[in-house]
Protein backbone atom coordinates (compact mmCIF):
# COMPACT_ATOMS: atom_id res chain seq x y z
CA UNK A 1 0.00 0.00 0.00
CA UNK A 2 0.92 3.46 -0.88
CA UNK A 3 1.99 5.79 1.81
CA UNK A 4 0.48 8.95 -0.09
CA UNK A 5 1.01 12.61 1.80
CA UNK A 6 -1.56 14.92 2.52
CA UNK A 7 -2.25 17.80 -0.28
CA UNK A 8 -2.33 20.50 2.69
CA UNK A 9 0.50 21.53 4.69
CA UNK A 10 -0.26 21.85 8.47
CA UNK A 11 0.09 25.37 8.41
CA UNK A 12 -2.48 26.19 5.54
CA UNK A 13 -4.85 23.71 7.57
CA UNK A 14 -4.51 26.10 10.64
CA UNK A 15 -4.66 29.24 8.59
CA UNK A 16 -7.95 27.75 6.77
CA UNK A 17 -9.37 26.77 10.42
CA UNK A 18 -8.65 30.44 11.65
CA UNK A 19 -10.27 32.10 8.63
CA UNK A 20 -13.02 29.81 8.67
CA UNK A 21 -13.70 30.62 12.22
CA UNK A 22 -13.26 34.33 12.04
CA UNK A 23 -16.03 34.21 9.51
CA UNK A 24 -18.22 32.41 11.55
CA UNK A 25 -17.64 34.53 14.61
CA UNK A 26 -18.33 38.05 12.72
CA UNK A 27 -21.88 36.43 11.23
CA UNK A 28 -22.98 35.48 14.66
CA UNK A 29 -21.93 38.60 16.42
CA UNK A 30 -23.46 40.35 13.68
CA UNK A 31 -26.21 37.77 13.79
CA UNK A 32 -26.63 38.65 17.66
CA UNK A 33 -26.59 42.47 17.32
CA UNK A 34 -29.00 41.85 14.64
CA UNK A 35 -31.56 40.36 17.09
CA UNK A 36 -30.50 42.73 20.01
CA UNK A 37 -31.51 45.93 17.99
CA UNK A 38 -34.89 44.07 16.35
CA UNK A 39 -35.70 43.30 20.10
CA UNK A 40 -34.58 47.15 21.60
CA UNK A 41 -36.83 48.47 18.24
CA UNK A 42 -39.66 46.34 19.12
CA UNK A 43 -40.03 47.98 22.30
CA UNK A 44 -39.28 51.05 21.43
CA UNK A 45 -42.22 50.99 18.61
CA UNK A 46 -44.65 49.37 20.80
CA UNK A 47 -44.57 51.82 23.45
CA UNK A 48 -44.62 54.44 21.06
CA UNK A 49 -47.60 53.30 19.44
CA UNK A 50 -48.91 52.64 22.86
CA UNK A 51 -47.96 56.85 23.55
CA UNK A 52 -49.77 57.86 20.43
CA UNK A 53 -53.03 55.65 20.70
CA UNK A 54 -53.54 56.44 24.25
CA UNK A 55 -52.97 60.55 23.19
CA UNK A 56 -54.91 60.38 20.24
CA UNK A 57 -57.67 58.84 21.99
CA UNK A 58 -58.06 60.77 24.75
CA UNK A 59 -58.00 63.76 22.39
CA UNK A 60 -60.56 62.33 21.03
CA UNK A 61 -62.47 61.86 24.47
CA UNK A 62 -61.69 64.62 25.99
CA UNK A 63 -62.43 67.15 22.46
CA UNK A 64 -66.18 65.82 23.47
CA UNK A 65 -66.57 66.51 27.08
CA UNK A 66 -70.59 67.30 27.55
CA UNK A 67 -72.91 68.24 29.84
CA UNK A 68 -74.88 65.44 31.78
CA UNK A 69 -78.16 65.18 34.06
CA UNK A 70 -76.21 65.37 37.35
CA UNK A 71 -79.63 65.52 40.08
CA UNK A 72 -83.38 64.28 39.88
CA UNK A 73 -83.98 68.03 38.69
CA UNK A 74 -82.11 66.82 35.29
CA UNK A 75 -80.09 69.95 35.97
CA UNK A 76 -77.38 69.61 33.41
CA UNK A 77 -73.27 70.27 33.44
CA UNK A 78 -70.08 68.68 32.14
CA UNK A 79 -68.67 66.42 34.65
CA UNK A 80 -64.78 66.89 35.18
CA UNK A 81 -62.93 66.59 38.25
CA UNK A 82 -59.94 64.10 40.22
CA UNK A 83 -60.58 61.86 42.48
CA UNK A 84 -57.93 60.74 44.70
CA UNK A 85 -55.92 57.08 44.61
CA UNK A 86 -57.84 54.67 46.17
CA UNK A 87 -56.03 52.33 47.90
CA UNK A 88 -55.01 48.78 47.30
CA UNK A 89 -57.72 49.44 44.01
CA UNK A 90 -56.10 52.05 41.92
CA UNK A 91 -52.56 52.86 41.80
CA UNK A 92 -52.99 56.52 40.57
CA UNK A 93 -56.12 59.34 40.85
CA UNK A 94 -59.20 58.94 38.74
CA UNK A 95 -60.31 61.56 36.03
CA UNK A 96 -63.88 61.76 36.43
CA UNK A 97 -65.67 63.17 33.28
CA UNK A 98 -68.58 63.16 30.98
CA UNK A 99 -68.44 62.80 27.70
CA UNK A 100 -70.10 62.07 24.24
CA UNK A 101 -69.96 59.34 22.81
CA UNK A 102 -70.92 58.29 19.24
CA UNK A 103 -71.89 54.88 18.87
CA UNK A 104 -73.78 51.97 16.85
CA UNK A 105 -75.01 50.74 19.91
CA UNK A 106 -78.35 52.66 21.06
CA UNK A 107 -76.90 52.05 25.18
CA UNK A 108 -73.72 53.44 24.40
CA UNK A 109 -74.57 56.78 22.34
CA UNK A 110 -74.71 59.92 23.28
CA UNK A 111 -73.05 61.41 27.27
CA UNK A 112 -71.40 58.73 29.12
CA UNK A 113 -69.61 59.13 32.60
CA UNK A 114 -65.67 58.10 31.63
CA UNK A 115 -62.90 57.49 34.18
CA UNK A 116 -59.63 57.62 33.42
CA UNK A 117 -57.18 55.23 35.95
CA UNK A 118 -54.38 53.07 36.70
CA UNK A 119 -56.23 49.79 38.24
CA UNK A 120 -54.16 47.72 40.71
CA UNK A 121 -53.23 45.12 37.83
CA UNK A 122 -51.09 48.36 36.52
CA UNK A 123 -53.35 48.78 33.30
CA UNK A 124 -54.49 52.19 32.42
CA UNK A 125 -58.39 52.08 31.42
CA UNK A 126 -61.49 54.46 30.60
CA UNK A 127 -64.20 52.84 32.29
CA UNK A 128 -67.46 54.16 30.79
CA UNK A 129 -71.39 54.11 32.48
CA UNK A 130 -74.39 54.79 30.84
CA UNK A 131 -75.23 57.04 33.11
CA UNK A 132 -77.78 59.55 31.91
CA UNK A 133 -79.97 56.37 31.20
CA UNK A 134 -79.82 55.22 34.60
CA UNK A 135 -83.67 55.64 35.21
CA UNK A 136 -83.78 52.61 32.37
CA UNK A 137 -81.83 50.56 33.81
CA UNK A 138 -82.16 47.76 36.27
CA UNK A 139 -78.57 47.32 36.18
CA UNK A 140 -75.70 49.93 35.51
CA UNK A 141 -73.25 48.17 32.58
CA UNK A 142 -69.41 49.42 32.32
CA UNK A 143 -67.76 49.03 29.47
CA UNK A 144 -64.35 49.17 30.32
CA UNK A 145 -61.35 50.08 27.62
CA UNK A 146 -57.72 48.90 28.33
CA UNK A 147 -55.31 51.71 26.88
CA UNK A 148 -52.21 50.48 27.89
CA UNK A 149 -50.65 47.85 30.35
CA UNK A 150 -47.46 47.86 32.52
CA UNK A 151 -48.29 51.41 33.86
CA UNK A 152 -46.84 52.08 37.11
CA UNK A 153 -48.60 55.03 38.03
CA UNK A 154 -49.93 58.07 36.71
CA UNK A 155 -49.69 61.82 37.61
CA UNK A 156 -52.10 65.00 35.99
CA UNK A 157 -51.19 68.56 35.50
CA UNK A 158 -54.19 70.82 34.41
CA UNK A 159 -54.01 73.77 32.87
CA UNK A 160 -56.37 76.55 33.62
CA UNK A 161 -57.08 79.47 31.01
CA UNK A 162 -60.24 81.42 33.01
CA UNK A 163 -60.03 83.28 36.26
CA UNK A 164 -61.89 80.96 39.03
CA UNK A 165 -63.98 83.47 41.03
CA UNK A 166 -63.85 81.61 44.05
CA UNK A 167 -60.83 79.61 43.99
CA UNK A 168 -58.25 82.53 42.94
CA UNK A 169 -55.51 80.14 43.92
CA UNK A 170 -56.44 78.69 40.86
CA UNK A 171 -54.48 81.09 38.38
CA UNK A 172 -54.90 81.17 34.42
CA UNK A 173 -51.49 79.73 32.67
CA UNK A 174 -50.31 78.05 35.86
CA UNK A 175 -50.30 74.19 35.61
CA UNK A 176 -52.38 73.01 38.40
CA UNK A 177 -51.92 69.13 39.86
CA UNK A 178 -56.04 68.96 40.86
CA UNK A 179 -58.93 70.17 38.86
CA UNK A 180 -62.22 70.20 41.61
CA UNK A 181 -65.58 69.77 40.11
CA UNK A 182 -66.83 73.02 41.71
CA UNK A 183 -64.51 74.94 39.02
CA UNK A 184 -66.47 76.86 36.98
CA UNK A 185 -64.48 75.69 34.07
CA UNK A 186 -62.41 72.69 31.88
CA UNK A 187 -58.85 73.22 31.80
CA UNK A 188 -57.31 74.21 27.94
CA UNK A 189 -54.99 71.07 28.19
CA UNK A 190 -54.08 68.32 30.78
CA UNK A 191 -50.11 67.04 30.80
CA UNK A 192 -50.36 63.18 31.87
CA UNK A 193 -47.36 61.99 33.32
CA UNK A 194 -47.50 57.77 32.45
CA UNK A 195 -44.78 55.41 34.92
CA UNK A 196 -43.72 53.12 32.67
CA UNK A 197 -41.82 52.63 34.85
CA UNK A 198 -39.46 55.57 33.49
CA UNK A 199 -41.77 58.77 32.99
CA UNK A 200 -43.38 59.56 29.57
CA UNK A 201 -45.89 62.78 29.36
CA UNK A 202 -47.91 63.28 26.88
CA UNK A 203 -50.17 66.42 26.51
CA UNK A 204 -53.47 66.85 25.44
CA UNK A 205 -55.00 70.13 24.20
CA UNK A 206 -58.61 70.74 25.11
CA UNK A 207 -61.29 72.60 22.64
CA UNK A 208 -61.53 75.88 22.63
CA UNK A 209 -57.69 75.37 21.27
CA UNK A 210 -56.71 71.55 19.33
CA UNK A 211 -55.15 70.56 16.86
CA UNK A 212 -56.09 70.91 13.23
CA UNK A 213 -56.94 67.87 11.39
CA UNK A 214 -56.75 69.40 7.75
CA UNK B 1 4.38 8.68 -9.40
CA UNK B 2 5.31 11.22 -7.13
CA UNK B 3 3.49 14.09 -5.27
CA UNK B 4 3.11 17.34 -6.63
CA UNK B 5 2.26 20.37 -4.12
CA UNK B 6 -0.62 22.08 -5.17
CA UNK B 7 0.50 26.05 -4.87
CA UNK B 8 -2.63 27.89 -5.06
CA UNK B 9 -4.23 26.29 -2.12
CA UNK B 10 -3.84 29.61 -0.18
CA UNK B 11 -5.19 32.07 -2.97
CA UNK B 12 -8.31 29.51 -3.23
CA UNK B 13 -8.71 29.98 0.43
CA UNK B 14 -8.50 33.78 0.34
CA UNK B 15 -10.72 33.98 -2.53
CA UNK B 16 -13.45 31.83 -1.17
CA UNK B 17 -13.40 33.54 2.26
CA UNK B 18 -13.68 36.92 0.58
CA UNK B 19 -16.29 35.25 -1.65
CA UNK B 20 -18.43 34.73 1.78
CA UNK B 21 -18.14 38.00 2.86
CA UNK B 22 -19.28 39.52 -0.31
CA UNK B 23 -22.40 37.00 -0.23
CA UNK B 24 -23.26 38.76 3.53
CA UNK B 25 -23.75 41.91 1.75
CA UNK B 26 -27.05 41.42 0.19
CA UNK B 27 -28.22 39.76 3.67
CA UNK B 28 -27.02 42.79 5.59
CA UNK B 29 -28.39 45.69 2.99
CA UNK B 30 -32.47 45.15 3.69
CA UNK B 31 -31.96 45.25 7.59
CA UNK B 32 -30.11 48.47 7.32
CA UNK B 33 -33.04 50.10 5.26
CA UNK B 34 -35.72 48.42 7.67
CA UNK B 35 -34.30 49.51 10.65
CA UNK B 36 -33.53 53.09 9.33
CA UNK B 37 -37.10 53.03 7.97
CA UNK B 38 -38.42 51.67 12.51
CA UNK B 39 -36.15 54.65 13.38
CA UNK B 40 -37.67 57.20 11.08
CA UNK B 41 -41.15 56.23 12.38
CA UNK B 42 -40.09 56.45 15.74
CA UNK B 43 -38.39 59.67 15.59
CA UNK B 44 -41.66 60.81 13.66
CA UNK B 45 -43.97 59.60 16.88
CA UNK B 46 -41.40 61.34 19.16
CA UNK B 47 -42.08 64.24 17.43
CA UNK B 48 -45.85 64.20 17.32
CA UNK B 49 -45.51 63.64 20.95
CA UNK B 50 -42.91 66.72 21.56
CA UNK B 51 -45.40 68.82 19.27
CA UNK B 52 -48.65 68.37 21.34
CA UNK B 53 -45.92 69.46 24.62
CA UNK B 54 -44.84 72.55 22.95
CA UNK B 55 -48.08 73.93 22.08
CA UNK B 56 -49.53 73.22 25.35
CA UNK B 57 -46.24 75.28 26.92
CA UNK B 58 -47.46 77.96 24.58
CA UNK B 59 -50.83 78.11 25.89
CA UNK B 60 -49.38 78.85 29.66
CA UNK B 61 -46.44 80.97 27.94
CA UNK B 62 -49.46 83.32 26.82
CA UNK B 63 -51.71 82.61 29.75
CA UNK B 64 -49.29 83.48 32.00
CA UNK B 65 -48.24 86.69 29.98
CA UNK B 66 -44.95 85.49 29.46
CA UNK B 67 -45.13 85.67 26.00
CA UNK B 68 -46.48 88.70 23.82
CA UNK B 69 -49.89 87.89 21.49
CA UNK B 70 -48.53 86.87 19.12
CA UNK B 71 -44.79 85.87 20.15
CA UNK B 72 -43.07 86.98 16.89
CA UNK B 73 -44.39 88.64 13.80
CA UNK B 74 -47.24 86.38 11.45
CA UNK B 75 -45.89 84.47 8.50
CA UNK B 76 -42.31 84.28 10.30
CA UNK B 77 -40.99 81.33 10.49
CA UNK B 78 -38.65 81.67 13.48
CA UNK B 79 -36.36 78.79 15.17
CA UNK B 80 -37.80 77.30 18.74
CA UNK B 81 -36.22 78.15 21.71
CA UNK B 82 -36.72 74.44 23.37
CA UNK B 83 -35.14 71.74 25.42
CA UNK B 84 -36.36 68.94 22.83
CA UNK B 85 -34.10 69.73 20.02
CA UNK B 86 -31.32 68.47 21.49
CA UNK B 87 -32.75 64.93 22.08
CA UNK B 88 -34.21 65.20 18.70
CA UNK B 89 -32.61 64.06 15.33
CA UNK B 90 -34.87 67.59 14.30
CA UNK B 91 -34.22 71.68 14.36
CA UNK B 92 -37.69 73.02 15.34
CA UNK B 93 -39.07 76.44 13.74
CA UNK B 94 -42.46 77.98 14.55
CA UNK B 95 -44.63 80.16 11.86
CA UNK B 96 -47.58 82.26 13.27
CA UNK B 97 -50.41 83.12 11.31
CA UNK B 98 -54.09 84.26 11.22
CA UNK B 99 -56.89 82.93 8.83
CA UNK B 100 -60.07 84.24 9.41
CA UNK B 101 -59.94 85.56 13.15
CA UNK B 102 -58.15 82.62 13.75
CA UNK B 103 -54.67 82.25 14.72
CA UNK B 104 -52.50 79.21 13.91
CA UNK B 105 -49.67 78.11 15.42
CA UNK B 106 -47.75 75.25 12.58
CA UNK B 107 -44.27 73.49 14.26
CA UNK B 108 -42.01 72.59 11.54
CA UNK B 109 -39.33 69.84 12.48
CA UNK B 110 -36.52 70.03 10.40
CA UNK B 111 -34.23 66.95 10.47
CA UNK B 112 -30.82 67.80 10.92
CA UNK B 113 -30.12 64.83 8.54
CA UNK B 114 -30.67 66.05 5.10
CA UNK B 115 -31.90 62.57 3.93
CA UNK B 116 -34.86 62.65 6.52
CA UNK B 117 -38.11 64.50 5.59
CA UNK B 118 -39.66 67.44 7.32
CA UNK B 119 -42.60 67.31 9.15
CA UNK B 120 -45.45 69.86 10.59
CA UNK B 121 -48.02 70.01 13.08
CA UNK B 122 -50.20 72.60 13.22
CA UNK B 123 -52.82 74.30 15.92
CA UNK B 124 -55.15 76.58 16.06
CA UNK B 125 -56.29 79.09 19.15
CA UNK B 126 -60.01 80.32 18.50
CA UNK B 127 -61.07 83.64 19.15
CA UNK B 128 -62.76 82.54 22.41
CA UNK B 129 -58.91 81.67 23.56
CA UNK B 130 -57.88 85.07 22.28
CA UNK B 131 -60.22 87.29 23.92
CA UNK B 132 -59.95 85.58 27.11
CA UNK B 133 -56.41 85.84 27.37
Amino acid sequence: MRNRRLPFSLLEIILSTMLAISILSATLYFWRWLALSEAKIHKDEELAFSLRRLQSRLSEILSDVSPMAINDNKEEKSIFFLASTEEGMTRSPSLYFSYYNDSLSPLWRGVLLGRLFVDSEKRLIIASWPYSRKEDLEVMPVHLEVLMEGVEGMEFEFLPWKEEQTFPDVKPGVFTSNWRQEYDSLPIAIKIKLLLPYPHTIAIPIPPCSRHSR
Amino acid sequence: MRYKRRPFTMLEALISSIIVLIAIVPLIAPYRVIFREERRILEELEADRVAQLLFVDTLSKLLTKEWAFPPQALGEIAPLDNNFSELLNYDIYVVWQEEELIYTITYYFQPKQKEERSLEFEYFLSQEFIDAK
